[in-house]
């Protein structure tokens, strides 16, 4: 996978870490990242907040393959991020609870602050003061000038060129200020630069494939690369210039490259190293067996969500008319949502932590709260022989009796797809499966490759004909979430030989929606945007476009010994490696 | 015999070029491509910036083109650019290679230390006690999965057993030598080889076990044939029959089968590398395929298939060196 501005997290983990209550410092403590909401179904991340910090010493972090490249605007993998984090920083990053920080920029540009010109296509960026290089060299915005010429364009090999498109001239009128100018306002623009390339340690940007530089990179993060060692490890130094004083607390990193799980969990336990990354139910089980560590987690972006095809399938025509014949009712899929124990898949079923939500955009500084969904077998009953489904030869699935869409004599039955090789995810299906069989309506179960349900418009893929009935798989949202709302929602997002992009394959079609996401997108007021998807993320709910089923939870293991970490749904696990400690 | 070695050499070029177009189109079919890391989950690049990498990386060219294009530049010596890391494909392996042969080679020569004279003794004292115990390893030897004698390996002397005197575990779990500390002089060599004991006994232990087995039945063909009976009546030692006579006879067939092995020195031992941490070559062969680096793939397999030709040629020659009777024609 690759990480870019929209995916800063990591490719899928299977099942989700367990036991946070089962911390045994007694000065940690979990947090409550959404502030406004209730503390019961807040979200939690995790927070290890003892001290005071000791000084020195060798952390030794598990990674499962060798990074392919340490250079971050060119495909690097989700592996390679979490070293790259540790060397490299941006102008922003986002704080556990999804709103943004200044890293490198001195503040975020706003209007108030005179950041954003009055027609919002002028963004001037003020960089923080005595910033320097690991080698020493001042950090100026000429890198950032340099930084977008070397990321826009993807024949360099970058892999985010897309991030920069609205971007039409980027100015460095003195050392500290960078003035960046857009075709159109983006509203992702305190994203538009999460990493910093230097100009003095790189290269031509045309010769970026070729840069020594993405093999033994620049930073000004907490921490220089000393060496990597192919396929051994990656060993990395304090950096004597960072930028915070007496940071970081650690002496030296190193990333070991450990290729078999039972290897890493071993090394755990035997106290040879302190993280393994991205742990997984059974070694966490084995790690604090040992007592010498346990898993920290925090909610996921990945949400798992049955997806409705408000439109007709496999009648040869993409678009939104005519509707389904079943799913095109309301109550139908009302009945659905009440058909389903959610309780029992997120608590009985899957072993391990998830998170129970309601909307996908519940998520981060949106937070949108709408109202839940309510697992009600009766009530989806009595909704189903409202409609006219009803079982009368005693076949225990219903037949359509009057219902207006279909023959008389219909059965109630639909399709479901997933992706292959995802033990979770059949795990759930099953669960949907049994639950919808017992009010009366049967679902089969398909499951396609991975490369079929998310292939493209010109492979054919069936979501994006539009030959479907449910969907169901998860999917990640972001901390800036704008483009991928108005891609999956916006009524003139509807999959098309026009718009082989669009991602709206629930063929959901309101032009009010529509007007929520262009003003949450053309506006850089936080509220006004949060309002507006939470106008969206209401409409939702109402249409029942989806069926968030669970959140995935995201952590690794750590050692007790570790201290001054905190694990963030929007962040790489070193985001906050300055402050790490270790018991000496 | 140079004229034999002449045509050998130069009819191993049409069969290396159709190796190549077979892998070259075969790699072609298999699903996915060097791009498809970057779009997993559906959630990466954008598909216009994928198209326009593609593009840059010439990977939309027909298959032909792509092909001549490689070809050109492996006739003179460039394997091109590895396509995920973005460095030449001799770099990638020149880091690997030295981890492989050190490793392999080891456990190599370790497997001959021991293997060659279990293998006499148990032919000369067939049916003994010697015979029967050595039978028994054998057979677990070439039974027991090499992974699982790997866990094994690591469960007790990494987990399960502790260094007596620093409290630690007896033998470090893997990797090359100890990451974070300079050693130098008797310290860095007593770490490097600390490091080696557990893979060289993985992987030694299958090869013991076949080279053992298949070195007694030729020591056991050869012992009963009629010359070493002479031998023996001309008043010869005991010593000089079997090392002399006996073992210099047997070990043709032996020699033919390290000389097919020799390949095994360039392309690593998967299970071995993965589960003892090694940066080897069998890892960066597994990495490539996982990732679809064609540049890379194609040059492991290209260079793999060179070397099982030269070692078929190496056996050839080393058999007429061995055996005069035997002529290469």
């Amino acid at each position: 996978m690759i990480a870019n501005r929209l995916d800063r997290r990591r490719f899928l983990i299977s099942s989700a870490a367990t036991g946070v209550a089962a911390s045994g410092m007694v000065t940690s403590r979990l947090h409550v990242a959404a502030q406004d909401a209730t503390p019961d179904d807040a979200p939690l991340y995790y927070e290890d907040t003892q001290g005071p910090a000791q000084l020195g010493g060798t952390l030794r972090y598990l990674l499962y393959e060798d990074p392919n490249s340490l250079n971050p605007v060119m495909g690097s993998t989700s592996i390679a991020i979490q070293v790259v984090a540790a060397i490299q920083e941006g102008l922003t990053e986002n704080a556990p609870d999804g709103t943004f920080v200044p890293i490198l920029a001195a503040e975020l540009p706003s209007s108030e602050n005179g950041g954003i010109s009055e027609d919002l296509l002028t963004v001037t960026w003020k960089l923080r003061e005595g910033v320097v290089w690991s080698d020493g060299t001042p950090l100026t915005s000429d890198d950032v000038v340099f930084t977008w010429e070397a990321a826009r364009d993807a024949a360099n090999g970058s892999t985010v060129a897309s991030d920069f498109a609205l971007i039409t001239d980027v100015q460095a009128p003195d050392p500290l200020t960078v003035v960046v100018t857009y075709s159109e306002f983006n509203a992702g623009y305190l994203d538009q630069f999460p990493w910093i390339l230097p100009r003095h340690a790189t290269g031509d940007v045309t010769e970026m494939r070729e840069w020594a530089f993405n093999r033994a990179p620049i930073g000004t993060g907490p921490f220089k690369l000393d060496e990597w060692s192919s396929g051994e490890y990656l060993q990395l130094s304090r950096n004597e210039n960072y930028r915070e004083e007496g940071k970081p607390y650690l002496d030296s990193l190193i990333f070991l490259v450990v290729p078999d799980e039972s290897v890493r969990t071993a090394m755990m336990v035997e106290e040879s190293a302190e993280i393994m990354l991205w742990s997984g139910q059974e070694a966490d089980e084995q790690i604090e067996a040992a007592g010498v560590g346990a898993p920290r987690i925090a909610p996921g972006v990945w949400v798992v969500e049955m997806r409705f095809n408000l439109s007709q399938p496999f009648d040869g025509d993409p678009g939104v008319a005519p509707p389904h014949p079943i799913l095109g009712d309301l109550r139908t899929r009302q009945a659905i949502t009440h058909g389903i124990n959610r309780d029992r898949i997120n608590h009985e079923l899957i072993t391990g932590t998830v998170f129970e939500l309601d909307s996908p955009l519940q998520v981060g500084w949106m937070d949108c709260q709408v109202e839940p969904f309510v697992f009600d077998a009766d009530a989806a009953m009595a909704l189903l022989d409202e409609v006219g489904w009803r079982d009368e030869d005693g076949d225990g699935i219903r037949e359509a009796h009057g219902v207006e869409t279909v023959e008389d004599g219909t059965k109630l039955a639909l399709t479901m797809n997933g992706y292959t090789g995802f033990d979770t995810l059949d795990l759930i299906e099953l669960a949907v499966q049994e639950d919808l069989r017992n009010i009366g309506m049967d679902v089969q179960i398909e499951n396609q490759e991975f490369a079929v349900i998310f292939g493209t418009w010109e492979d054919n893929s069936p979501r994006m004909l539009g030959d479907y009935d449910i969907l169901i798989y998860d999917a990640g949202l972001f901390a800036e979430p704008g483009a991928v709302i108005a891609n999956r929602y916006a009524p003139d997002q509807v999959p098309s030989a026009d718009n082989p992009g669009g991602e709206n394959f629930h063929r959901w079609v309101r032009e009010d929606v529509g007007e929520w996401i262009s003003t949450a997108n053309s506006s850089p007021d936080i509220d006004v945007r949060r309002e507006n998807f939470c106008n969206v993320a209401t409409a939702i709910r109402e249409d029942i476009i989806t069926f968030p089923i669970l959140q995935f939870s995201e952590g690794s293991a750590y050692s007790n010994k570790l201290h001054g970490f905190a694990v963030s749904t929007w962040e790489w696990s070193t985001w906050d490696v300055e402050n790490w400690w270790l018991e000496q | 015999m140079g004229g034999y070695i002449l045509r050998r050499a130069l009819g191993a070029i049409p069969l290396l070029l159709f190796v190549s177009i077979v892998v070259y189109g075969l790699l072609e079919l298999s699903p996915g491509g060097p791009t498809s890391m970057y779009m997993r989950r559906g959630t990466g690049m954008s598909a216009a910036d994928l198209a326009q990498v593609e593009a840059s990386l010439g990977l939309n060219d027909p298959l032909y083109i792509q092909y001549s294009r490689w070809l050109g530049k492996v006739v003179q010596g460039d394997f091109g650019m590895a396509t995920t890391s973005s460095r030449p494909v001799s770099d990638e392996i020149l880091d690997r290679l030295p981890n492989t042969l050190y490793l392999m080679g080891v456990a190599w020569v370790v497997t001959m230390l021991i293997a060659i004279p279990i293998g006499i003794l148990s032919a000369v004292k067939q049916y003994s006690k010697f015979d029967h115990l050595v039978t028994a390893m054998t057979f677990v030897g070439q039974s027991i999965p090499s992974f699982f004698l790997g866990l094994i390996l690591l469960l007790v002397f990494y987990m399960r057993l502790d260094n007596p005197f620093t409290g630690g575990p007896l033998l470090p779990s893997g990797g090359v030598k100890t990451i974070g500390q300079t050693l130098t002089g008797w310290d860095m060599i007593k770490d490097r080889v600390l490091h080696l004991i557990l893979p060289v006994t993985m992987l030694a232990a299958t090869w013991i076990a076949w080279y053992s087995r298949f070195l007694r039945a030729s020591m056991l063909e050869t012992i009963h044939l009629d010359y070493i009976r002479t031998g023996r009546a001309k008043g010869l030692t005991e010593r000089i029959v079997i090392l002399r006579h006996a073992f210099r006879n047997a070990a043709i067939p032996l020699v033919t089968l390290m000389a097919l092995d020799l390949p095994l020195l360039f392309t690593g031992a998967l299970f071995a590398e993965v589960i003892f941490s090694w940066p080897g070559m069998g890892r960066l062969f597994f990495q490539a395929a996982e990732r679809r680096d064609y540049g890379l793939l194609m040059a492991i397999i290209m260079i793999t298939s060179f070397l099982i030709i030269l070692a078929n040629l190496l056996a050839d020659i080393a058999y007429r060196l061995l055996d005069p009777r035997i002529k290469l024609r």
